[in-house]
């Protein structure tokens, strides 16, 4: 069995991008700090490290496959362990990473309150479900914090690889079609649809349907365990398609 | 122990590439699998390994059905046309990854082919030209230790010295230590006496699996005369002929019949010669 | 020892009478140590079992034997048996073959003894 190799081999294939990303975030916020000395500029917030995960890593889901998927054939290692490992490896990261972000994101708070006010760090999970966008403070919020980041960056991850199997699964009118078809329904259609047959039903139900799967409500606190659930069904929803593509892929 | 192919039928779109394909490769034999262009070489070895999927028919590897099972696809080595390593892969890197997924894989062998052949170890799979990816990939294939081994045009883009040391390579690894090879070529005269067994396919289907010594002794050429020549084959299994000048030469299967060969020439066919008349269409 | 695979001779027939030529000649003397078939099938780019059909043929017939885990040497008295065995097929191969093509060239015996005669002296 493969297992090993397979999780270690894309593991490390994952590692040096991540490595990185670190070292720019770790300068970008340096870079900060020096300004907001210098500028005495007031109220500064950074607030965007969990959302530059998000995108790494659903970008690194984009580039996750095909290489990896080459390389583990000719190993000979089976589909089947190549999607194990493939859940193990995004397991991993993202756990790794949401860990980082944690104590980077208190590293962070920690040099701003110590540079003065100018400089607010807040966290995602602050910023959707914190009290007035404040700083949620118990121990038990800071763990459901943690695990809607590694739910969520699981969900992007997901997301990213599937659809990356799904441009290598298509052939080449189903790439354009998908590629353009998507974004132009997405971003065209349905917005004239709703606008004029849906009366504005579609944007109403769309919203009711984030604001659902969010745990956010007009009335009553909002619920950040619906969003941890969300995410883990999502990404089990991803992690199937994926997989229903991924066992008759062909090496070509 | 053998790789077991059963009834192996495989379609692209509309195009019957392998048409109901039984063949046994057993154990320990150096095997020819030769064809034209396009006549489904590539695509039979590519569902051996796992690579691609057929719509019917079984593979068994030591008696385990192959497809999607990592024991059974673990104990073979398929070195294609195409390159699978990463392209911004280091040789050496490759060897070591290689080194994890197939514990046998003798890297110090390995490191001595690379310098047999002048590769260096420091460079990127990209960086490398059409022969120098072949000599690497036939150096991780000669290193990897499976008891099969599926060459697909081994020599691609190889020169001369270089083909001539990978047939070195092979044959003194092989006698040492002995393990099935499956080589897929077109280049017929070069392996011609290094193969133990012959495997034809010609437009999806077997048309020959034997020993390429009982082929070659069970066919010959006659030459002579048309009408000479015509008179001698009536009956007789006709693979093919070629005419030049009033002069004929026949392909014939069979044992020669020098009992009615009086101003005839009889002659031992050479395994290309025998592959042309076989899968001429 | 050359191999002539372009040769209606089967290969394994040549590599037994390429060491038969050898072992008259005195490049491989008695009691000492021949090619290995991997060397063989290396060096002639041949399958390892058609080098071995050849040697076993030289097995077979008195010539070579094998030493166990060191390899395969000529038997003393091989180059006797062998000049035997070609003496006996030296008439077959060659003398009635030159008779024949004399009788068809009308080469009188006398002219014969007297080329050979001649060829010897050379």
């Amino acid at each position: 069995m493969n297992l090993k190799p397979s999780f270690q081999y894309q593991l490390t294939d994952h590692l040096k991008s991540i490595l990185f990303y670190y070292i720019i975030i770790i300068c970008v916020f340096s870079v900060i700090i020096c300004t907001t000395f210098v500028t005495v500029s007031s109220n500064v917030s950074f607030n965007g490290l969990e959302v530059a995960t998000l995108v790494f890593l659903f970008v690194s889901g984009l580039c996750a496959f095909r290489e990896n998927f080459l390389m583990l054939e000719q190993n000979s290692v089976s589909r089947k362990v190549i999607f194990y490992s493939r859940i193990l490896t995004a397991v991993t990261i993202c756990l790794i990473m949401a860990i980082i972000d944690k104590i980077l994101l208190t590293i962070f708070a920690a040099v701003a309150m110590s540079s003065g006010d100018s400089i607010v760090v807040v966290s995602l999970f602050d910023l959707i479900y914190g009290a007035n966008g404040g700083v949620v403070s118990s121990v038990g919020m800071q763990l459901i914090g943690f695990l809607f980041n590694f739910c969520f960056y699981i969900t992007v991850f997901a997301f990213g690889y599937f659809i990356t199997v799904l441009f290598y699964r298509l052939n080449k009118p189903g790439k354009v079609a998908v590629g353009v078809g998507v974004p132009v329904f997405l971003c065209i259609v349905l917005p004239i649809l709703n606008s004029t047959l849906a009366d504005g039903k579609i944007g109403r139900a769309y919203v009711k349907f984030v604001e659902f799967s969010m745990g956010l409500s007009a009335a009553g606190p909002a619920n950040p365990a619906h969003a941890i659930t969300s995410w883990l069904v999502y990404a089990a929803v991803f992690g199937l398609f994926s997989w229903l593509l991924l066992r008759r892929a062909v090496v070509k | 122990m053998s790789i077991e192919v059963k009834s192996i039928t495989k379609y692209y779109g509309k195009t019957c590439a392998l048409n109901d394909v039984s063949v046994t490769f057993d154990d320990n034999k150096i095997y020819g699998l030769l064809g034209r262009n396009g006549a489904g070489k590539t695509s039979l070895l590519s569902i051996i390994s796992n690579r691609i999927f057929a719509e019917n028919g079984t593979v068994a590897i030591d008696g385990m059905p192959a497809q999607e099972n990592d024991a059974a696809i673990g104990r073979l080595y398929a070195m294609g046309e195409k390159t699978y390593y990463p392209e911004s892969m280091r040789i050496k890197d490759v060897f070591k990854w290689t080194k994890l997924f197939y514990p046998q894989f003798d890297e110090t062998y390995a490191k001595s082919l690379a310098d047999q052949f002048g590769l260096k170890l420091n460079k990127k799979v990209k960086s490398l030209s059409t022969g120098f990816l072949t000599i690497f990939k036939l150096i991780v294939a000669l290193s990897v230790n499976t008891p099969y081994l599926l060459l697909d045009e081994p020599v691609l883009g190889l020169d001369a010295n270089n083909r001539d040391l990978f047939y070195r390579l092979l044959l003194e690894k092989y006698s040492n230590n002995p393990f099935t090879v499956i080589i897929s070529t077109h280049l017929i005269e070069e392996v011609a006496n290094l193969i133990e067994d012959v495997v034809i396919i010609k437009e999806g289907r077997i048309i020959c699996s034997q020993a390429r010594e009982k082929l070659l002794s069970d066919s010959y050429s006659v030459s002579g005369k048309i009408v000479d020549v015509d008179v001698y084959t009536a009956g007789k299994e006709l693979l093919g002929c070629e005419v030049m000048a009033g002069f004929k030469t026949a392909y014939i299967m069979g044992q020669a019949d020098y009992d009615n060969a009086d101003g005839l020439e009889i002659a031992k066919v050479d395994l290309q010669k025998l592959f042309i008349q076989l899968t001429n269409i | 020892m050359q191999i002539n695979t372009n040769s209606d001779k089967p290969i394994f027939l040549q590599i037994a009478e390429g060491m038969e030529d050898a072992i008259l000649s005195g490049a491989f003397a008695e009691e000492s140590q021949i090619p290995s078939i991997t060397e063989f099938s290396v060096n002639y780019k041949i399958n390892p079992a058609t080098a071995l059909k050849g040697i076993n043929m030289l097995t077979d017939a008195g010539i070579v034997y094998k030493k166990r885990g060191l390899g395969m040497f000529v038997k003393t008295g091989a180059v006797e048996k062998l000049k035997d065995k070609r003496k006996h097929s030296f008439y077959q191969n060659f003398i009635e073959g030159l008779i024949a093509e004399a009788k068809r060239l009308q080469i009188s015996k006398a002219e014969i003894q007297a080329m050979i005669e001649g060829g010897f002296d050379k």
